[in-house]
């Protein structure tokens, strides 16, 4: 049983970080491009977010590699999760001001990537998803295979 | 237990100092990079040059096997002005799509312009195959924040046209000061 904890938490924590390094290896081929979709959230003044434009991705990207490889694993979680909270809170606000906008969450330009309830729901069980390997990271460490 | 560990926030202090570092010297170096400015870049139109007509092909009679030269693939849409929309749609260069929503569309659209809504785009694959290749095809929707005519303007890329113009001031700034037609679908 406790093993299955285990397991299912490493699998989890490896799937949230290669998710995440690979949402800000796309960003990262046209920062441009990403820098208009998080200004057309309209939250920020453009140079914030032009400035996201360009940190953002490697946050994602440098998040994503320590949680995968281990050092500063605590640090990488504490960031994940934040991220993810704040990429909630900006999809929920499009969504609720009823903007017809790409997400800008994992492609740059496709279809089906619109802000709608579809990604609502994915930023809830990302942010879920982010919030367990903190806790299970950071505050009540899994003592066999994570440590390992 | 604590819930914010000193530890875990010192790290990721450390851990976002050197992704901005990272990101702001890939920035630089980037081609396509965004460019630190206190406002929103303002439209990047097309020059007028890239609209113009092209001297139509001399047909000769019984030489009709002659090899033709493939248009070069411009592997890009280009954005025009309001003007330019105008001038290319009167003079029956180019045909207009709004990538609205249907009811969007409805209330009120570009006199002559097929609607295309970008959100179900596969549920309108008949309508995308009836589109001209010679001739311009203008997409739009509101206006930004709206993206969806540059998104069907791509996606048209990709299908292989290469006469595709991005109105993107769009519906909010054509309906102020030109004529709007209604209904339809």
């Amino acid at each position: 049983m406790r093993k299955a904890a285990d397991v299912s938490f490493v699998a989890l924590r490896i799937v949230l970080a290669v998710l995440f390094i690979y949402a800000g290896m796309i960003k990262v081929v046209n920062v441009e491009a990403f820098a208009d979709q998080i200004d057309n959230y309209r939250l920020l003044p453009y140079l914030i977010n032009a400035l996201a434009a360009a940190i953002l991705p490697w946050l994602e990207i440098v998040c994503g590699s320590l949680l995968l490889l281990g050092p500063w694993r605590k640090g990488a979680a504490l960031g994940l999760a934040v991220l993810n909270v704040m990429f909630l809170i900006a999809v929920t606000s499009a969504l609720a001001r009823g903007l017809d906008i790409t997400c800008g969450c994992f492609s740059l330009a496709d279809a089906g990537m619109r802000i709608g309830v579809t990604k609502l729901v994915e930023n809830i069980l990302l942010t879920a998803g982010a919030f367990i390997v903190y806790y299970r990271t950071l505050l009540v460490p899994l003592k066999s295979l994570v440590q390992a | 237990m604590k819930i914010l560990p000193k530890e875990a926030v010192r790290q990721s202090l450390f851990i976002v100092l050197l992704s901005a570092v990272l990101g702001l010297l890939v920035n630089f170096f980037h081609p396509h990079g965004v460019k630190m400015a206190m406002n929103r870049p303002s439209p990047r139109y097309a020059a007028d040059a890239a609209l113009a007509p092209e001297l139509s092909p001399v047909h000769v009679e019984g030489r009709e096997d002659d090899p033709v030269d493939e248009p070069a693939v411009t592997g890009a849409p280009i954005f025009i002005s309001k003007q330019q929309a105008k001038s290319l749609l009167s003079e029956g260069r180019a045909i207009a799509v709004d990538a609205r929503l249907g009811a969007d569309y409805t209330a009120g659209h570009i006199p002559g312009a097929i609607n295309i809504p970008y959100d179900d785009l596969y549920q309108y694959s008949e309508r995308l195959e009836t589109l001209p290749k010679d001739k311009w095809i203008v997409n739009y929707c509101d206006g930004p924040p709206c993206d969806l005519g540059e998104m069907l303007a791509y996606e048209l890329i990709n299908m292989g046209f290469q006469k595709v113009a991005i109105y993107e001031q769009g519906f909010d700034e054509w309906k102020d000061s030109e004529p709007v037609e209604k209904g339809g679908q």
